[in-house]
């Protein structure tokens, strides 16, 4: 195991000021002046003025402000913020740790945040998913943490398959060590069969996007998901949120669905036991009476047995095991398959490759953090830093930038849970409490413009809360939670929802830019 | 399309949602729960069906709906269904189909999809091919007036332009966006609607689902529902684009 042969940090540590070109040391300058300037004057917080500027002077000042230093990157669709704070704070047993902590990352803000470190020979990085290639290339990173991949602000990011193709060209051949998602297909074939990479049971709650193996076309099978693996039988589908309805085996089930569509399938008058499986066998023309035909029939419902889905189930979400976010998986068709994780969590507890448990005692909710967590201790592992010494650093982390922040106000005591796409809310869903809970929802320039996901994601679990909807778009918000049957109330401000709410807790989920409004109306929270 | 549905007798109406695991951008899961939950409001018993595409598709139900999709998933669905003819065959037999982006491309006669021409269902007499440039953006246009729906409001994404045959009317005239070509949005013939709108698209046009589901039932005039909500967000989204 790393951390139990490796030394502290690298004695091939370059003193990393000492190497710059002369033009790398001026840009070096302009940026931490036009960052502390930013600063200054109130315009910014300085995490990007400084990198654009530095790398107009310089545009290798990147790859300058990385020579000697020992970095790791952060990348994925969601969890890259609190990952980089997680690790950095993992890293910190070693001693200073540059970073991007404002979720800065793109290479401006990289530049920024290495200006600013000095000879700093640690850096932990957020990254832009689709920047990876770049920011690689210019910074030769020892770790990268490759989270998860979804579908996130469609109409302008690159679409998942193409985010996992652009991964696995980048990471091809190169010499660095991975730190990887074992429970996103999408992510453990972008990893292109590299053995250097270490597995974390990361989870993954959202499925929609990979149901389909990227390497072959099959179709992917989940341990807590019936999918039929040879014939046309029955495949499972799934309700948003995990809820399965298992399509029967070889023998229809005739599994009973549940749920408002499902309380009018007796209407139907479908004996399961008329039905057979694949192809042929028993047509059933209008009327209801089963008649045997001669082959080959059309195929009906009945016959290719696929099972009525229940659309959505308010308060029935599939909880426990039957939900678990780690479960195995496998391509039905290919050698893909889940690898196995040298690194999960358990409870409250990260266990670490050789089974030594590890309590992390976040301040940070939500099982989706405690997987962040065991992602920074295994990358941290990679650095020499021992799980027991570094997991104590991570309940120091309280809030970044806001998120998770709990803020008391007029006796009510306010939580902020950023949300920006179906995962997030999936996962947002999952740390709430079950208190009143106000939604936001804006379609700013960094929110994308497009509101339909709001349909990808079930909002069913809050249905039997007071929910409050606010932002730009709450319209879009309100039809969806019609359609769900989740009650609500539309709210004008933050003010407003306040006081509509009695004392005690609030939640709030809200996409970016609503996140920020409301953050600036309870003074800019971090 | 009349009464006559053949195979539908007092059981539920079947929606059966066309391969989710490779159509299912965008929202389109939205559609399939509006269909659903509109009927349920007028006492309509319902059925919903997921058919994945390593499953026939039954050719039995009264509406299906096709997604959005990328290329790869596009053109391996557009394969799958050819091979299947399910879908053809509830066409045959008068079923509804409602096809957003990707889905409404490959009911067309042809579609490019990583760099090359694929062949389509043939259900709709158009082709596709590449645009000069992404249409991203709201999406607005005056309904085929024979269709008898207020204005259609939605928000489309895609790289494709679409070229109708006479065999096919425009859904809509664009006002906002590009739709189609920039002048047409969508295509409807027969039982068939295809559009690039979505939204989803059915969220912000109720009316467009109530005729489906005339279409699908035969009921003439569906009873209101409350629609103050969905009102709303069109009255917004219009304004919005008006403007802009």
């Amino acid at each position: 195991l790393d951390w139990l042969y490796r030394a502290s940090g690298s004695d091939t540590l370059a003193r990393v000021t000492t190497r710059k070109p002369l033009r790398a040391k001026l840009a070096t300058s302009v940026s931490k002046g036009a960052a502390a300037l930013s600063r200054a004057t109130g315009r910014g917080d300085g995490s990007v003025i400084g990198g654009r500027l530095g790398l107009m002077i310089d545009p290798e000042l990147l790859s300058h402000l990385a020579t000697g230093r020992e970095i790791a990157l952060i990348s994925g669709t969601n969890g890259k913020t609190t990952t980089t704070r997680l690790t950095t704070a993992a890293l910190g047993v070693l001693g200073p740790v540059a970073t991007n902590s404002y979720g800065a990352n793109m290479p401006t803000g990289h530049t920024s945040a290495l200006a600013k470190a000095g000879d700093t020979p640690y850096a932990v990085l957020e990254t832009d998913e689709h920047y990876l290639p770049q920011v690689l290339a210019a910074t030769h990173p020892r770790v990268v943490a490759l989270l998860n991949l979804s579908r996130d602000q469609l109409d302008r990011a690159k679409e998942v398959a193409m985010m996992a193709q652009l991964w696995r060209d980048t990471l091809r051949g190169q010499p660095l060590h991975l730190v990887a998602n074992a429970d996103d297909p999408m992510v453990v074939w972008a990893t292109g069969g590299s053995d250097r990479v270490t597995w974390v049971a990361a989870g993954q709650r959202w499925h929609d996007d990979s149901w389909v193996c990227p390497e072959c076309g099959g179709a992917i099978a989940r341990a807590d998901q019936t999918v039929a693996e040879s014939g046309p039988a029955a495949a499972a589908s799934t309700a948003p949120g995990g809820a399965t309805t298992a399509a029967g085996g070889p023998t229809p089930a005739g599994a009973a669905p549940t749920g408002a569509v499902a309380a009018d399938l007796a209407t139907l008058g479908a004996d399961p036991a008329n039905a057979a499986p694949g192809r042929g066998g028993v047509d059933r023309p209008a009327g209801g009476t089963a008649v045997a035909t001669q082959p080959p029939p059309e195929p009906t419902i009945e016959t290719v047995s696929v099972q009525p889905v229940a659309v959505e189930t308010p308060g029935q979400q599939a909880t426990g095991s039957a939900d678990a976010p780690d479960a195995d998986w496998h391509c039905t068709n290919c050698a893909l398959r889940r690898p196995t994780p040298q690194w999960s969590v358990d409870g409250t507890a990260v266990v670490d490759p050789l089974g030594g448990r590890h309590e992390v005692r976040l301040q940070l909710p939500g099982r989706v953090n405690r997987a962040n967590a065991a992602t920074a201790l295994a990358v941290a592992a990679q650095f020499g830093v021992a799980p027991a010494e570094a997991a104590p650093r991570l309940a120091e982390v309280a809030s970044i930038a806001g998120r998770y922040a709990q803020v008391e106000r007029d006796g009510r005591t306010v939580r902020l849970l950023l949300a920006k796409n179906p995962a997030g809310w999936l996962e947002a869903f999952d740390m709430a409490e079950p208190a009143p809970t106000l939604l936001s929802i804006n379609a700013r320039d960094p929110d994308g413009m497009d509101t339909s996901w709001l349909f990808d994601v079930d909002f069913s679990p809050l249905a039997g809360r007071p929910v409050l909807i606010s932002g730009d778009r709450a319209f879009d918000l309100a039809v969806r939670l019609e359609v769900n049957e989740v009650h609500f109330t539309h709210v004008r401000s933050f003010a407003q929802a306040l006081t509509s709410v009695p004392p005690g807790r609030l939640e709030v989920i809200a996409n970016y830019s609503a996140f920020q409004d409301i953050r600036a109306e309870l003074d800019r929270v971090n | 399309v009349s009464t006559d549905q053949p195979n539908r007798g007092a059981s539920a109406l079947r929606i059966v949602w066309v391969y989710p695991d490779l159509l299912s951008t965008y929202g389109d899961r939205g559609n399939l729960l509006i269909l659903a939950r509109r009927a349920q409001l007028r006492g309509l018993p319902v059925e919903v069906f997921e058919v994945r595409s390593d499953q026939p598709v039954p050719v039995d139900a009264d509406i299906y709906l096709l997604g959005g999709g990328e290329d790869g998933p596009q053109s391996l669905a557009a394969d799958r269904l050819i091979a299947d003819g399910g879908l053809r065959r509830a066409v045959d037999r008068r079923a509804v189909v409602l096809a957003i982006c990707a889905g409404y491309q490959l009911l067309g006669e042809s579609f490019f999809a990583k760099g090359q021409r694929c062949p389509g269902l043939g259900l709709l007499d158009l082709n596709s091919d590449r645009g000069p440039s992404r249409a991203v953006g709201e999406l607005a246009g005056t309904v085929d007036a024979e269709l008898g729906l207020p204005m259609l409001t939605g928000f489309e994404n895609h790289g494709g332009r679409t070229h109708l045959g006479p065999g096919v009317r425009p859904l809509a005239k664009v006002t906002v966006g590009i739709g189609n070509d920039g002048a047409t949005e969508g295509a409807w013939q027969g039982s068939i609607v295809g559009t690039y709108s979505h939204g989803p698209a059915l969220s912000r046009n109720p009316g467009l689902a109530d005729l489906l589901l005339r279409w699908a039932t035969g009921i003439e005039t569906l009873e209101p529902v409350d629609d103050s909500w969905p009102n709303r967000l069109r009255d917004e989204r219009l304004t919005a684009v008006r403007a802009a």
